[in-house]
């Protein structure tokens, strides 16, 4: 068996050992990589930058810990910057998991750094309620049909924040991390279009590419996959540095060292395989 | 065998080095093999316990046996202790990880375990979800809110049951139970049973009569609703977002003139014009490719060949999104086994 025949049969499994490391060994030699916003990501930035103090903002969490790798970073971005520029956010979720998904966001970063936000006043968490893109019909006209208690079983009328509050229309921005079904697409089909209210949103890979097309007209900006979030954390520690000194919230910037080999690894081994098999095929003309 | 050896003997190899460089180059007194997979916890003002990951707790730790630190000790001092039950939880985790990727090594039975354990678990919390988020709140709290509200679910808002329904009317009416028991505590549950959701339990019930042996056509109807309803639903939102929108966003302007304050930039016309360009081309040799009714030769033909093209540049975009997708899930539960459990990667 010639070298090429045998490299062609060569055991897949060892194609998986060449992954493992180039995941691996980033992780254990941590290393970051510069990051610069892409316009996509920064208008984003600019956008929840630039509005005035106290917006309204609605943060639909629509993942859970099976899409939190690549979403977590995002959802932690947007609620530090948001608090940072003191907005009214709105935290709801169309994924069951997505309510124990915005605690932890809350836990790790308004509880730690913005111990002043005020619960109900600052913000609320309105939780998961079933039903889909039923839900986002309905909380369009009436928020109150549907949301009574927040995510604690409070009476919605006796939190400030939603006390007056009739229904989603009066929001400024949508903010919308999303994993799939119901997600970014169900937003932007009930909500962003037909009631032009301004919406971005950050997606997993798997569903950025079928996005972009929303973009500008329907959305005007969108953070695709951890790149997205790693971007958007470049952004936010160019302008407020102290934002990259907890490890907890550069996840994205982290783990895109890893990606960035793990990539490279992979279009090696795409054109080592080609080349195989054209020397391959050009050995047996002769 | 040979290869096998090979793999196994690379792994083996790497993993001794890796702990043994921890081990001789880790902080002095840190008791690396002592605190493997060990979970800290730290109760929280409001009652709850926040997992304290142990490269926090080592560098609060540190921090304390400062001289500076021990200033600041009264106004964060360090509460977290060893909690048993996150890390039986942490081991089960990190075991389910590795047997699920054994999988990529060769099928086995450990995997086979995972994969139930995961397809079980999942099953049932779907079914949990069900029951407690819909079926329970949505259905039988508007069918006898009071028997749910007395039995199962005591959060259950009745004034809202009361308010929205029309229930206790027609009962009442019919039965005059108002009359025999009062308004209080002792009405009957039946009294504010809300008969509209008759239809979707009726439904349900036809639905779930497709498992029955005789007459499993009897949830076609249930099915032909669901199909209607959702289609209708789905049917104008599309139309508008996903389809008059959409043409709209496509049929931009080719030559754009773009100023920066009053200055013409070259640069930013060039770009979005042929941004536009690209999108038109794109969208409408894509559209050529799928018309079927001219055959594919000449000009057209040509012009399909760009819409495969464009396609397939698609697909190649979907595909290495997807593939970073992938990835990051893989490196978050790298982090999970190399960080959190076996406490190998050196803090930054």
């Amino acid at each position: 068996m010639s070298v090429t025949q045998a490299l062609l049969k060569m055991d897949r499994r060892i194609i998986f050992l060449f992954m493992t490391l180039a995941v691996l060994l980033p992780i254990l030699i941590p290393k970051q990589f510069p990051e610069k916003a892409t316009p996509l990501v920064q208008t984003v930035f600019d956008r929840i930058d630039s509005m005035p103090e106290g917006s309204r903002i609605l943060l639909p969490f629509d993942y859970d810990p099976g899409s939190a790798p690549e979403l977590q970073p995002m959802a932690t971005a947007w609620t530090w910057h948001c608090a940072k520029k003191k907005h009214k956010m709105y935290f709801m979720a169309l994924w069951p998991g997505g309510a124990n998904m915005i605690q932890n966001t809350v836990n790790l970063v308004i509880k730690n750094d913005y111990p002043e936000y005020r619960y109900g006043e600052d913000y609320v968490n309105l939780g998961y309620k079933p039903g889909n893109e039923g839900v986002i019909k309905v909380v369009i006209s009436n928020l109150k049909e549907l949301y009574t208690t927040d995510h604690f079983g409070t009476n919605i009328n006796e939190i400030p924040l939603t006390r007056d509050l009739v229904n989603i229309r009066s929001m400024d921005l949508i903010l919308n991390v999303s994993a799939g079904y119901p997600g970014a697409k169900e937003w932007i089909q009930y909500a962003a279009t037909p009631m032009s209210i301004p919406m971005a949103s950050g997606n997993t890979g798997v569903q950025a590419a079928g996005l972009y097309p929303y973009v500008p007209g329907q959305m005007f900006g969108l953070l695709g996959a951890i790149k997205g979030a790693a971007e958007y954390e470049a952004a936010l520690i160019e302008k407020y540095p102290e934002y990259g000194k907890k490890a907890a919230y550069t996840k994205g910037m982290q783990r895109m060292g890893p990606q960035l080999i793990a990539h490279c690894v992979i279009m090696l081994l795409i054109i080592f395989g080609n080349v195989v098999m054209a020397i391959d095929r050009a050995t047996r003309r002769v | 065998m040979k290869t096998e050896r090979t793999i196994w003997s690379v792994i083996l190899l790497a993993a001794v080095l890796w702990v043994g460089f921890r081990a001789v180059s880790g902080p002095p007194g840190t008791g690396y093999w002592g605190e493997m997979g060990k979970v800290y916890a730290e109760p929280k003002p409001d009652g709850s316990l926040a997992t304290v990951s142990l490269r926090d707790y080592r560098s609060a730790e540190a921090a304390e046996a400062s001289a500076a630190a021990r200033e600041n000790r009264a106004a964060r001092p360090l509460r977290a202790t060893f909690n048993l039950p996150r890390t039986v939880g942490m081991w089960m985790a990190a075991c389910f990880t590795l047997a699920l990727l054994s999988f990529l090594y060769r099928d086995n039975p450990i995997y086979k375990v995972a994969e139930s354990a995961f397809v079980g678990i999942s099953a049932a919390y779907w079914m949990v979800v069900g029951i407690w988020t819909t079926l329970i709140p949505n259905l039988f709290g508007k069918l006898f809110p009071r028997l749910v509200k007395q039995t199962i679910l005591p959060g259950l808002d009745l004034d809202a049951a009361v308010e929205k329904g029309v229930p206790e009317i027609w009962f009442d009416w019919l039965f005059g139970y108002e009359a025999l028991h009062g308004d209080g505590l002792h009405a009957n549950w039946l009294q504010l049973m809300n008969v509209f959701y008759l239809i979707p339990l009726v439904l349900g019930i036809m639905l779930l009569w497709r498992l029955m042996p005789k007459g499993p056509w009897i949830s076609r109807w249930s099915l032909a609703f669901v199909i209607g309803y959702t289609a209708g639903v789905r049917l104008v939102a599309h139309i508008e977002s996903d389809f008059i929108v959409q043409i709209a966003s496509t049929l931009q302007p080719l030559a754009l003139y773009v100023y920066e304050g009053t200055a013409f930039s070259l640069n930013q016309s060039f770009y979005k014009s042929f941004n536009n360009l690209v999108i038109f081309l794109g969208t409408t040799s894509g559209l050529v490719y799928f018309f079927f009714s001219i055959e594919h030769k000449g000009a057209v033909g040509a012009i399909s060949r760009v819409g495969i093209w464009t396609l397939m540049i698609s697909f190649g975009a979907g595909f290495g999104y997807t593939v970073m997708s992938r990835v990051a899930l893989l490196v978050a539960r790298f982090e999970f086994l190399t960080q959190d459990w076996l406490n190998v990667v050196a803090p930054p």
